[in-house]
This record gives C-alpha cells, sequence and structure tokens, in this order.
C-alpha cells in the first residue's frame, strides 16, 4: 500500500510542478533580468532597481506566491471527480488517495522552495551581496511563508474551484504581505504580537533588530496560524457532501 | 455469472432532501457480452456503473460482480471510463498509462503491449507523447477507455463511450470493444442513444428513473416483430411497421394505388425500445 501512496504522489507531484515549470521561469527570468547589474543596461536600459538582499527575498517570495497559487490547482484536482473516479477505479483505497494528493503539493512545494533558494542565492551573486547566512536566512523564511501559504491554498481548494482558489491565495497573501509593509511601517500604532498574529514573521527582517524571543513568538504564531487554517480547511472539506 | 444485482436501491441526501437514484433494480448478466444501458438524462445509468465499478456504495439489495462482493476485489478485474473522464493533464499518454499500470504489480509488460494495440487501433499513436491536454475531446475519451481496458480486465464499465466521437473514431471505438469482447470479456456501457445499442450490444437493458425497465438479448429482440417495411407504390414511397398496416392501406386507398413494391425491410429494435424509454411517467 505505502509504494501505492508513493507511486500516486510522486506522478501527482511531477504534474504539479510541470504546471507550475512555465510560470516559475518565466519568473525566474523577469527577476534575473531585473536584478543583474549587467543584465539591466543591456535588458531594460537602466542598472538594477535591486540593491539589498532583503528586496530580492521579498520579490523571491512573491514569486513563489504565483507558483504555488498554481500548485493549488492540484489540491481542487484531487476532487475533480473524473480524476478521482479514473484512479479510484483501479485498487487504489480512496484513503491512500486523499494522502498521496496532499504529500504531492508538499513535494511540488518543496520543489519549489529549493528553487526559489537557488534563485536568491543567484541573485545575491548578481548584486555582489551573496553569503551562507543571506541565503540560508531566506530559506528558512521561505520555508515558513510557504507552510502558510498552503494552508490558505489548502482552506480555498476545498471551497472553490482551482482557478478562484489560487486567485484568492495570491489576493490574500498578497494583501498580508501588504498589510505588514504598512504595520512595518508604523511600528508604534499596533503592539508587536498584533503584527506577528496577522502577519507571522513579516516583521523580523534583520534590519528590524528581531531578537530569538521574537523569532520563537512568530514561529509559534505561524505554526498556531498554520495548524488553524489546515484545521478550518478540514472542517469545511469534511462538511462538503 | 459476471453482473448479479438484486433489489438494489441507492438513495442520494442532498441537504435533506432524499433523492432516489436507483430503486429495486434487479440485473443479471451471466456470460460475456457487449450490454448496453439505455436510458435518459438523472435515470440513474452512472450511479448503476459507478456502483459496479466499487466506487459508490448502496443502500439496499445486493450486487455481486465477477463472483465478488467486495468492492476492492472488483476494481482488480474491472476498468472503468468516468462519464467525464479527467487525468494528469501534463503527462503524456504513453507516461499516464505506465502510470496505471504500475498500480497493477505484476501485470505490466502484457498490459503494456495491450496498450499500445489499442492506442494503434485507436489511431492515437501519433499523439502518444503529446501532453494529455492538447488532445482533442475524443482523443481524450478514447484515451479513456485505453487506460480502463489497459490491464484487460474481465469486465470493462464505460460511461457514454460514444458521446462525441466523430465517425472514425466510433467506428474504431466499436471495432475495438467488439474485439475485446470476442476475447471472452464483458463489456458494460451506457448511452442516451438508441443507435449505440442497435449497432454495438449483445444486451439491452433499459433503464428509466432508477428501475430496470427492459433487459433483453439484442438476437431475441431481433426475433421479435421489430422491423420496419419500405415500400414503393407508384412513385412514392412509404414506410411502415407491420403493427401499422392498417393506417398504411387507408393512405394507399386514398391515393387509389393498386400496385404496391417492397424495397427493404430495416431492423428497427429502437422501435421497441423506445416505449421502455419514452415512458417516463
Amino acid at each position: 500500500m505505502k509504494s501505492k501512496i508513493k507511486i500516486l504522489s510522486m506522478a501527482m507531484a511531477k504534474d504539479i510542478v510541470a504546471d507550475c515549470a512555465f510560470l516559475a521561469l518565466a519568473g525566474g527570468a523577469i527577476l534575473l533580468i531585473v536584478a543583474a547589474p549587467w543584465l539591466g543596461p543591456i535588458l531594460i536600459g537602466s542598472p538594477s532597481p535591486m540593491t539589498s538582499e532583503i528586496r530580492i527575498s521579498v520579490v523571491s517570495l512573491f514569486w513563489l506566491a504565483v507558483v504555488l497559487g498554481w500548485g493549488i490547482a492540484p489540491i481542487a484536482r484531487s476532487r475533480d471527480p473524473g480524476l478521482r473516479d479514473t484512479i479510484l477505479s483501479k485498487p487504489v483505497a480512496r484513503s491512500s488517495f486523499f494522502l498521496a494528493s496532499r504529500a504531492a503539493v508538499w513535494i511540488a512545494a518543496a520543489v519549489g522552495v529549493v528553487a526559489a533558494i537557488a534563485l536568491i542565492a543567484l541573485l545575491g551573486q548578481l548584486q555582489g551581496v551573496a553569503s551562507v547566512a543571506v541565503t540560508l536566512t531566506a530559506g528558512y523564511f521561505l520555508l515558513l511563508e510557504t507552510a502558510l501559504l498552503l494552508a490558505f491554498a489548502s482552506l480555498f481548494a476545498a471551497l472553490l474551484p482551482a482557478r478562484a482558489a489560487g486567485v484568492l491565495t495570491i489576493l490574500v497573501y498578497g494583501g498580508g504581505r501588504l498589510f505588514a509593509h504598512w504595520m512595518h511601517a508604523y511600528p508604534d500604532i499596533y503592539p508587536p504580537w498584533v503584527a506577528y498574529l496577522l502577519v507571522g514573521l513579516y516583521p523580523l527582517p534583520p534590519e528590524a533588530g528581531g531578537s530569538a524571543v521574537h523569532l520563537l513568538v512568530a514561529l509559534a504564531c505561524t505554526v498556531t496560524e498554520v495548524a488553524l487554517l489546515l484545521a478550518l480547511g478540514r472542517l469545511i472539506f469534511k462538511r462538503r457532501p | 455469472m459476471v453482473i448479479h444485482i438484486q433489489n438494489l436501491g441507492k438513495i442520494f441526501r442532498v441537504g435533506f432532501k432524499k433523492i432516489p437514484a436507483l430503486q429495486n433494480a434487479n440485473l443479471i448478466v451471466s456470460a460475456s457480452g457487449i450490454v448496453g444501458i439505455l436510458g435518459p438524462k438523472d435515470s440513474g445509468k452512472t450511479t448503476l456503473l459507478r456502483i459496479l465499478a466499487g466506487l459508490t456504495g448502496w443502500d439496499t439489495g445486493s450486487v455481486q460482480v465477477l463472483g465478488s462482493e467486495d468492492p476492492r476485489d472488483v476494481r482488480r478485474h474491472t476498468g472503468f471510463l468516468p462519464e467525464n473522464p479527467s487525468f494528469l493533464a501534463n503527462f503524456s499518454p504513453e507516461r499516464f498509462l505506465r502510470f496505471c499500470l504500475k498500480l497493477y504489480p505484476g501485470e505490466e509488460i502484457t498490459a503494456w503491449e495491450t496498450s499500445e494495440q489499442a492506442l494503434a487501433s485507436l489511431g492515437l499513436t501519433g499523439v502518444r507523447k503529446q501532453r494529455i491536454n492538447s488532445l482533442s475531446a475524443g482523443e481524450r475519451r478514447l484515451f479513456g477507455v485505453i487506460q480502463a481496458m489497459a490491464h484487460r480486465p474481465d469486465l470493462l464499465l464505460l460511461d457514454d463511450p460514444l458521446r462525441g466521437l466523430d465517425a472514425d473514431h466510433r467506428r474504431r471505438l466499436i471495432d475495438l470493444l467488439v474485439a475485446y469482447q470476442r476475447q471472452g470479456k464483458t463489456v458494460v456501457f451506457t448511452t442516451r442513444c438508441l443507435q449505440d445499442i442497435e449497432e454495438i450490444s449483445t444486451e439491452v437493458v433499459v433503464l428509466n428513473k432508477g428501475e430496470v425497465r427492459f433487459h433483453e438479448k439484442m438476437n431475441l429482440l431481433q426475433t421479435q416483430c421489430a422491423y420496419t417495411i419500405e415500400a414503393e407504390a407508384g412513385n412514392k414511397r412509404f414506410s411502415f411497421r407491420p403493427g401499422n398496416q392498417k393506417k398504411l392501406w387507408d393512405t394507399l386507398d386514398e391515393a387509389r394505388i393498386k400496385d404496391m413494391r417492397i424495397i427493404a425491410m430495416r431492423s428497427s429494435i429502437s422501435h421497441i425500445l423506445e416505449n421502455y424509454y419514452e415512458k417516463q411517467d
């Protein structure tokens, strides 16, 4: 049975990655063009507008959001009666199919995160700000953001058609990032825990002077948010006929 | 016994409403053949097929498929084409078939040969490496049949396989299914089209409002008075059924025609089936 979950999840993950590959390549290429100091003048007539590793991370996060927004389709696809019946008419248990479709999304997300970290490292190299610490920090942020993003994606995919769920995920996620920017600009208005609760790890860029305690609080908030969203998604999903 | 259904009942619950999909349905298919299930929309065809494929349960009665009541066992020996088949869209047909066959351990090599033959006979060899997304709707439906029969199941369950196919694809699929049945297999398919039944079935089942209204072997049906006589009188052509001669004679009397020549007797099973098909209320 375990091998069937593996076969199913790998096949579905490959399908997701193939779905996202074009978008990821296009997004990556645009970022490279914008970020590379020697490519900018040739292709867009001016030097790269990006100067710091934080900007690179933020843009990369948006890139990941777009990619994973499309990656939402497989969650919805596992609810597609045509595919579900096609696969479940083979000797595959319903629970195996459910587990495999979720595992596929996480496998694809892992591929996305690795690709994003590689892109950040490459962008850093092009900008001349590459370091192991920057790459590791970016990777850490990406992993947590991915978890949050997938939780949103799972929730919306349980309720809406794939495209609508993808668009809504990007809107909510993008809105969250904008809100985070706004809160970051006016930190005195709200107590810090509101910012952590609402936008997870965002108020922790290195220049904000985040301490280890802040990091732990933010991590706990993010994990709680993810768990709550997944639980809510599951509840709603189970209530569907 | 291929299929043995007794007093089958299935109710869908939508909110507080109970919608009966099947009620007291009885059906026995004892030997290999091509069984066409005919019925209007919402008559329970898809539900019946999904129950036979082990994809959904039932509320009352009993169902035995290939001698087994266990859905897991049934799924090993049946192949199923859903009403709206869907696949991993970025895979090619060839890759998707290989993926499907991995779910049937030990049968991959012979099953792959069958799949290749099926791809060739349905004219899909040229698109075997294209993405499934890029195939036409008809090609996708044909591919759905191939993935259902790839592991050479004893019972092939096809939900409206001929819908939307062009003439060439239709002919190729009919030939493939007839050849498959000749290997001692059973094919059960649903349709809303009488012509499909006449063209391919060896047995016909008429389902309406969740009940099996009619079940007969086609060769027995053909021996009944189910034909139309086409006749020529003067420069006029008529067609009539044996039960309607009086109307014809009246017409001929009115036209003052004395000589009549029978030019064809067309088998018309649809005339019998129409009675069951149309009795909806």
